[in-house]
């Protein structure tokens, strides 16, 4: 019965030192869910920046090739971007969308992979993935958007339709497109390019999820066509504008995307690049901050379990205290009719670590139960510890489990020692008459 | 309080042949029970010396003790000292446990001693299911089964009435006469002393005379001078 109470003694504080760490760990989790939900976690993002001072580097073709030489650099993608009104059947977008030039490598090292239809394969023209929240871009032509409800996404049939990237601008008014010049001459209509929208990109990746991806070719065709068109409109000087209207350079770029190919370099790469005087930044930076909360917090949590678990721990030293003083006839006897110190010895630290080994592993059994029923019922708890959105809230990894049974029988081993101890060095004649 | 100096035994020179039945004679507080300890290697005298085998038992350390005791040792003891929680099987085979038996072999010669105690129905009980003279068996059971060389009984009848005493006395002797064992048995019953080949009546920590029983009835071999 005693020993029973102990074993529930060790299962308790094995519970709380799991089930406190299973919080820190789901935690942790999902830091990385989400932001690995808002872009890809091995991806470093290099801009030249926004600095005036002319001996900033230059994010050129050459710089291109260096950031491709250096070590756990998987992949160079080049941002290339022009924004262009894209057109579906009667509708058309409300703005010019971000159009990015990728092939279908690019996208798939950069993890942009289609949430419905599919991805783009390699050499394959004429086709365009669309970022998540295109779909809810579009109004009728000729009419305007109406802010005062939610956007709707548009249903799209994929590779059956096409879509439109049109090279002129547009009458914001009446959706016309804007085909007179400054001198008010008449320019002849350019004829919009056509695509085939293939594949629709999840929406909750903000950095993606307002553009469209098409590949090179198209991209290249779509930039040509677009300078001519708008110097026939304004003239020459203006030239292509990217996002921030800057002037676009022809060989300089204005992001490029660095694959890595080991998620634990990329604030080592990052830092490198940030040395060579590029501004860079990678989802990773938030998750680091985001551990740096969460080791502390499961830290504090791990404390308050490890304070059951050495309650415990004091429960099995007193269980196999009073154990021997109860069997002190029984040790004398059996030294009596021939055990060894040993034999004596390792009886109680059998014991002992039984009683830890035992209570480890039914611990484990019941938090991982535990941790199921918090899972299925667990919004609202996820809610008031404050991780918010979370998709589970105790998560018990193989590590913990089998970490948590080997901590307590070592719990058991330590404190069953002592009273082994003294168990072996009981004199067999006093112990023989004791009563 | 307790700093008092107790002499419990005082100058004794004994000598017990192999194959001897002896008994320790004496009232209570007589060192009686201190001498068979010592013997034993449970107590340690605190000068002289004891011999069994040619090996001086007090100089052996706990652990040499342990073994010397397994191997040469059996014990009797007044209270029967039966481990509760284990059957009488579990009981008798516990010593071979400690010298590494495989357990099949361990059940078997535990039952054959049962057997020979006449307790080869009761090998699934526990003491307490069992009456004082069962419980005595089981202990012989079990101080025979290693066939120690000398076995020590320290007032193994004084618990049970008189006819278990003699069932028990029997016992004792005919299996200690079977393997040709030494038998030192420690009791102040003058019934009990009968079975002896040899008594030693102790007084006052001392050997007060040392008797031969013979066909002729007893024989004085020794006699403290006063």
């Amino acid at each position: 019965m005693r020993t029973i109470l102990t074993i529930l003694g060790v299962i308790i504080g094995a519970c709380s030192i799991i089930l406190m760490l299973s919080l820190g760990i789901a935690m942790d989790r999902n830091f990385e869910e989400q932001i690995s939900q808002m872009g890809n976690l091995t991806v470093i993002s290099v801009s030249a920046g926004q600095s005036q001072d002319a001996k900033a580097p230059k994010l050129n073709d050459k710089a291109l090739e260096d950031f491709s030489k250096m070590q756990y650099v998987e992949r160079v993608i080049p941002s290339l971007m022009t924004n262009t009104y894209i057109t579906y059947d009667k509708y058309r977008t409300n703005w010019e969308m971000m159009i990015y030039a990728l092939d279908a490598e690019d996208m798939s090292a950069l993890g942009y992979t289609a949430v419905q239809g599919r991805d783009m394969q390699p050499g394959e023209k004429n086709v365009m993935v669309l970022g998540g929240e295109i779909p809810k871009q579009f109004t009728k032509i000729g009419k305007r958007p109406n802010y005062n409800k939610p956007p709707e996404a548009m249903p799209i049939n994929l590779e059956s339709d096409k879509m439109q990237l049109e090279i002129a601008q547009f009458d914001y008014m009446t959706g016309k497109p804007l085909l007179e010049n400054m001198e008010g001459e008449k320019i002849k209509a350019p004829k919009p390019i056509e695509v085939k929208p293939i594949g629709i990109l999840s929406d909750t990746n903000y950095e993606i999820a307002n553009n469209a991806y098409v590949p090179r070719e198209i991209f290249d065709k779509l930039v040509d066509e677009k300078k001519k068109y708008n110097e026939k409109l304004n003239g020459k000087q203006q030239g292509n504008r990217d996002m921030f209207g800057n002037v676009q350079q022809k060989g300089i770029y204005n992001e490029v995307k660095l694959k890595i190919s080991d998620r634990d370099k990329v604030a080592e790469v990052q830092e490198a690049i940030k040395k060579k005087g590029y501004m860079a930044y990678s989802a990773m930076d938030w998750l680091t901050e985001m551990k740096k909360v969460s080791n502390g917090m499961q830290l504090a949590l791990g404390g308050i379990g490890a304070v059951s678990l050495l309650v415990a721990a004091i429960g099995i030293a007193n269980t196999m205290m009073m154990s021997i003083y109860e069997r002190t006839r029984e040790i004398g006897i059996m030294k009596v009719i021939g055990a060894k110190l040993v034999d004596i010895k390792k009886m109680f630290l059998v014991e002992a670590i039984m009683i830890g080994a035992l209570g480890g592993t039914i611990g484990v059994m019941i938090s991982s139960v535990i941790s199921l029923i918090v899972n299925t019922v667990g919004g609202g708890i996820a809610n008031i510890i404050g991780m918010h959105g979370a998709t589970k809230v105790s998560v018990i990894p193989p590590w913990l489990a089998v970490g948590a049974i080997v901590f307590s029988t070592v719990i058991g081993l330590i404190s069953g020692y002592f009273p082994a101890r003294r168990a072996m060095k009981l004199s067999a004649l006093s112990a023989i008459k004791t009563e | 309080m307790g700093k008092e100096k107790i002499v419990a035994l005082d100058h004794i020179d004994l000598e017990i042949e192999k194959g001897e039945i002896c008994c320790l004679f004496g009232t209570s507080g007589s060192g009686k029970s201190t001498l068979l300890n010592m013997l034993a290697g449970l107590e340690k005298p605190t000068k002289g010396n004891i011999k069994i085998k040619n090996v001086s038992v007090e100089k052996l350390d706990e652990a040499e003790l342990a073994v010397f005791r397994q191997k040469y040792i059996g014990f009797v003891f007044q209270s029967y000292n039966l481990i509760p929680s284990l059957t009488a099987l579990e009981n008798v085979a516990l010593p071979l446990i400690f010298q590494g038996m495989p357990k099949k072999e361990r059940e078997k010669r535990a039952k054959e001693m049962l057997e020979a105690v006449g307790l080869g129905e009761r090998l699934r009980h526990k003491p307490k299911e069992m009456s004082g003279g069962q419980q005595q068996r089981v202990s012989i059971a079990r101080a025979f089964v290693n066939r120690p060389k000398i076995l020590f009984a320290d007032e193994p009848t004084g618990n049970l009435d008189t006819h278990t005493t003699i069932e028990v006395m029997d016992m004792i002797t005919r299996i200690a006469k079977e393997y040709n064992q030494t038998l030192i048995i420690v009791s102040h019953d003058p019934e009990i002393a009968t079975y002896a080949h040899k008594i030693i009546t102790i007084r006052d920590g001392n050997i007060y005379k040392i008797e031969k029983n013979t066909d002729h009835g007893k024989e004085i071999t020794y006699e403290k001078q006063e």
